[in-house]
């Protein structure tokens, strides 16, 4: 087993097994706050991720990270430097027109390759019929819902979409993430400057669930640390090419289940909701 | 109506999974309603909203897997929950059973493959010159599919490559066959003794397919990426891939083929023409001749005759016959044309060409330039004049709908056909235009179902205006080119058996009306 990478926010500590999926195994501490995810090179590097190379992640049972090793039942091997994912956002030659241009290919290419089922329907209501009358059209009522209100109070807002949804990680959740992950990359390229609301949330009354693992993504998104995919995408807004935008779009929209198009439908809600 | 709930302690899936499970169960008979959720208190008001919250949901927790069933009767609920048990478990076992390792990395990918000297790259421009780069370090061949790279970084690529004896195809080179292999949007041919330099994909398919189908076949076809014969890049990889030829034993015949190479090129090509002992035809769509009579190139004018030419030197054939052959089919398309046109309304008179591949459509425009006047292109060669508007025809319009414009957030022409369907749909309803010219483009990579998608539309199109298509492959591709031609054919499409050829039909047909 080789380290590819090993993100700048995973905590020292033993974790045990969370859940397993094809490309992922979620860690989580004893204290059931702290979270580590092994993951392959499909999923890549992000804050909490370490990367593994030439390795059945199915056969890692144990975890242990301290300051200078990563160990697991495997093997143990040393974090060198040069290893270390660097989750921040950090743009230069931002240019207002052409992140404006690139937004509009985003729109295009999540309303065209979004999977049915994703919020992706707030911007595009016709996708609506993809939601069977019954539990999954109440589900998207109560969404839509939700952001009407975060248009006036984003805490409100945020409280009447979290927790809703499939998966894991619920589509409410997801969005969530990627609504903050949004403000974040708004802050950074300095588009409006009164743009601080991040600064005002009280997180506490939004992480209320007991769902670690949103809880996790959603401290992550609000501290703007990002994996590869994301950071690839809003690198690609600033500076892309349309083919570089619709490449890494693409490229998120496949993160996870429909996780990928739901934090890429928050992170559109955020970029329109504060222009 | 009877709900039933189930609570799943300890078990995780991704949303995808838990959506197609509560579909998979809505579908049962007598089953109204059903969700898989997580049992977060917001998941569980919606359920209350759409009647599906049981009192045995009071005690779960946000990390317990909800099951709900709503079903007209108890004998349907009967099997529901077994049906789910062995839903979720096909999927636990699938994420159990999987020991492959998918490598994501060149360097993960060497190790898995040590033995493989050549690279195909096909990330995003911004980060694939430097991971191809990586690769001439690592003494590898690239085969750049991906466009958008700088022409710095290209020039610098093919240098180092050159330095390496080492071959960059590319950068935004889609098509190559190495030793009999074909790779990315290529075709099943024959395997033979014509080489092939191409700086223009879809010409290379058209030719090794010609080839192919009259009996020869290929040795190799190395494609260089449309940049490499401008003056800046200087044809380094095409002056590689010409020596690599002239020193391959299984290459007997030469084809080079691009849009008109600058004249520092031409010279280049020219000089090192000269060094090699085998014969060379070049194909330089819409290349001054006399130019390249100068510089003592045989050329062809089009890609066809080409094909042609190169068959007849491999088998030992007087270049004559091609001569006279094409000049008999001529003959055969005028008269054809004198036919069909009868057909056509006193205002029907202008042409569309639709095109996926490029190298068609400026051929297209090289070959109709002198009989078909007012040719608007958004890609525009020869004497086209430039359309403003790509979505709106004007007079003799020749689109390619490979162009950036059409293919931003959507898959190729080759591949999806939608677009195309949707402007043969809206040209053959206007009553201006007497005929649709369009290329068929199979083989690897390409859409597979070509007859399904595209039969209906030209089938409609047909009763109203003249359809001429051509198609490119072979019967080995996975379309089957035999299969194709009938098919379409059926649906009332005049099939020509080269774009050539094609294109020349269409310019009779605008001439004779």
């Amino acid at each position: 087993m080789q380290i590819f990478s090993f993100g700048d926010n995973i905590k020292c500590g033993e974790y045990a097994i969370h859940s397993s999926f094809d490309h992922v195994i979620n860690f989580i501490s004893p204290s059931q706050r702290d979270m580590a995810f092994l993951v392959d090179e499909a999923i890549g590097s992000g804050p909490l991720n370490i990367v593994v190379t030439h390795a059945s992640l199915q056969k890692i049972l144990t975890l242990k990270v301290t300051p200078k090793f990563i160990i697991t039942n495997l093997v143990k091997v040393p974090k060198i430097s040069s290893l270390i994912y660097n989750s921040s956002l950090e743009f230069s030659d931002v240019n207002t027109k052409k992140i404006e241009n690139n937004i509009l290919i985003f729109r295009k290419i999540l309303l065209e390759l979004a999977h049915p089922l994703s919020l992706a329907f707030l911007f595009d209501r016709s996708r609506l019929k993809n939601f069977k009358p019954g539990f999954e059209k109440a589900f998207a009522d109560s969404i839509i819902e939700g952001c009407t209100t975060l248009n006036k109070d984003i805490v409100a807002g945020i409280n009447k979409i979290k927790g809703r949804g499939f998966g894991l990680t619920p589509s409410g959740d997801d969005f969530i993430a990627g609504f903050f992950i949004g403000l974040n990359f708004l802050n950074k390229i300095h588009v409006n400057k009164k743009i601080n609301k991040i600064n005002d949330l009280k997180l506490a009354k939004v992480l209320s669930s007991e769902n670690i693992l949103s809880n996790t993504f959603i401290r992550l998104a609000e501290k703007g640390a990002v994996n590869e995919r994301t950071k690839f995408f809003l690198n690609s807004l600033v500076t892309g090419s349309k083919d570089e935008v619709f490449e890494t779009t693409k490229k998120m929209l496949e993160m996870g289940g429909s996780s990928g198009a739901d934090l890429a439908t928050g992170i559109f809600a955020a970029l329109i909701e504060t222009r | 109506m009877i709900i039933k709930g189930k609570i799943k302690k300890g078990e995780y899936f991704d949303s995808i999974t838990l959506m197609r499970v509560g579909k998979e169960i809505s579908a049962l008979p007598g089953v109204i309603d059903a969700a898989v959720v997580m049992g977060t208190k917001e998941n569980k008001s919606i359920l209350k909203t759409s009647n599906l919250l049981v009192t045995e949901f009071d005690n779960s927790s946000d990390t317990d897997l909800l099951v709900a069933v709503s079903a007209d009767s108890a004998e349907s609920l009967e099997n529901v929950f077994k049906k789910v048990d062995e839903c979720l478990l096909t999927t636990r076992k699938k994420v159990e059973g999987t020991d492959e390792f998918n490598p994501r990395s060149l360097e993960s990918a060497l190790k898995v493959l040590p033995e493989a000297n050549l690279v195909i790259i096909s990330i995003a421009g911004k980060y694939a010159g430097l991971l191809a780069e990586q690769a001439l370090e690592r003494d590898l061949n690239v085969m750049l599919f991906s466009d958008n790279v700088s022409l710095e970084t290209e020039i610098s690529l093919k240098k180092h490559a050159e330095k390496k004896g080492l071959l960059v195809m590319g950068p935004d080179c889609g098509t190559a066959i190495i030793n009999g292999v074909p790779i990315a949007f290529a075709n099943a041919v024959n395997r033979g003794n014509i080489g092939i330099i191409a700086a223009a994909g879809t010409g290379l398919q058209e030719l090794t397919s010609i080839i192919s189908n009259e009996g020869a076949g290929i040795s190799q076809a190395i494609g260089t990426g449309g940049r490499d014969v401008k003056k800046e890049v200087g044809g380094i990889m095409f002056i590689a891939g010409l020596r690599a030829l002239a020193d391959d034993p299984s290459t007997k015949v030469i084809v080079l083929v691009s849009k008109p190479p600058h004249i520092s090129v031409i010279k280049k090509i020219a000089a090192e023409l000269k060094k090699v002992k085998k014969e060379v035809i070049a194909v330089f769509l819409g290349a001054d001749e006399s130019e390249l009579r100068n510089y003592g190139i045989s050329f062809a004018v089009t890609l066809e005759e080409a094909a042609l030419k190169a068959v007849a030197l491999s088998k030992n054939l007087e270049l004559s016959t091609v001569d006279a052959r094409i000049h008999e089919e001529e003959l055969s398309i005028q008269q054809l044309a004198n036919e069909i046109t009868k057909k056509l309304k006193p205002n029907q008179k202008y042409l569309r060409g639709l095109f996926s591949g490029g190298t068609f459509c400026a051929e297209a425009q090289i070959i109709l330039q002198d009989s078909v006047r007012d040719i608007y292109s958004n890609a525009p060669t020869a004497k086209s004049k430039k359309l403003e508007n790509s979505l709106v025809s004007i007079n003799n319009t020749m689109i390619d709908l490979g162009e950036d414009e059409f293919t931003v957030g959507r898959p190729h022409p080759m591949i999806d056909f939608s677009l195309r369907n949707k402007k043969i749909i809206e040209e053959a309803n206007n009553p201006e235009v007497a005929v649709i010219l369009l290329d068929v483009v199979l083989g690897y990579g390409a859409n597979q179902n070509p007859i399904n998608e595209l039969a209906p539309v030209l089938k409609d199109a047909a009763s109203k205006v003249i359809v001429v298509c051509s198609v490119t492959g072979t019967d080995l591709d996975p379309q089957n080119r035999a299969v194709v031609v009938n098919a379409l054919k059926d649906a009332g499409a005049i099939v020509m058996q080269s774009n050539a050829a094609a294109c020349k039909l269409v310019g009779q047909i605008i001439k004779c009306n």
